[in-house]
């Protein structure tokens, strides 16, 4: 994992004020999460193994987020890497 | 990121299933700024959400974005959630809330009519990040 996505993951667990699109979609996506267009203001967010974790997010890349936004991606990616490490051991065993 | 052509045909389907009584929660926020901003979402499509500086601005903001949620949900194949059972919630029942709502200002609305809620993250604490709160009605619209 590139050590810059791991800071930007530490810096959303420990401040989710001040943040912007862009750098959700970078975190997101540094973490293997799918982004789509959708048909207006909007992109999608989904991880393409674990299909529940999903997300919208503004596209406005000016505009800074609400805390929530950001309170779910950590929520999704922790899941993420959660569901692939519980893969690997998984896959370990057999 | 490609630009994606989004299908006609799914794209009606994902309005039409839009269109149904979803819960709507709503959570003020304040920006850095000291900026008021209110976040709109539905608890039955976990992560969908949308912010505005005003309730109205965002929830017309969550009409689009549900659209964009469910044709996603569609074009790969998954259920797409029902609305949840108004009976459920308004008979005191749990409604699940982010934990990054505690300490805000809640309001749910359900079938028009709009509850408040205080989060306490004291409140039936089910984990970290899946906390789930008693909602009361305090007022009807």
């Amino acid at each position: 994992m590139p050590r810059k996505v791991e800071k930007l993951l530490d810096r959303a667990r420990q401040t989710k004020a001040g943040w912007k699109s862009a750098e959700l979609l970078t975190l997101y996506s540094g973490f293997g999460f799918t982004i789509r267009e959708g048909s207006g203001s909007h992109k999608v967010i989904s991880h393409p193994q674990f299909t529940h974790l999903r997300a919208t997010v503004p596209d406005h890349p000016s505009n800074e987020l609400s805390k929530k936004y950001i309170a779910v991606a950590v929520k999704n990616i922790e899941e993420a890497i959660r569901l692939e490490e519980a893969n690997g051991e998984e896959s370990d065993e057999s | 990121m490609e630009k994606n052509q989004m299908n006609p045909e799914l794209l009606t389907k994902a309005k039409q299933l839009a269109a149904r009584d979803y819960t709507v929660i709503i959570t003020e926020d304040t920006l850095s700024d000291g900026g008021k901003i209110y976040v709109v979402e539905h608890p039955e499509l976990p992560g969908c959400m949308a912010q505005g500086t005003t309730i109205a601005a965002a929830q017309e903001e969550l009409a689009e974005a549900t659209v964009d949620y469910i044709y996603y949900l569609l074009e790969d194949g998954l259920d797409v959630p029902d609305p949840l059972n108004s009976r459920t919630v308004t008979g005191g029942n749990n409604v699940p809330v982010e934990s990054s709502a505690v300490g805000m200002n809640v309001h749910v609305t359900i079938h028009g009519a709009t509850f408040q809620m205080d989060v306490d993250a004291d409140t039936d604490e089910d984990d970290a990040l899946g906390l789930k709160y008693s909602v009361l009605p305090t007022s009807s619209t």
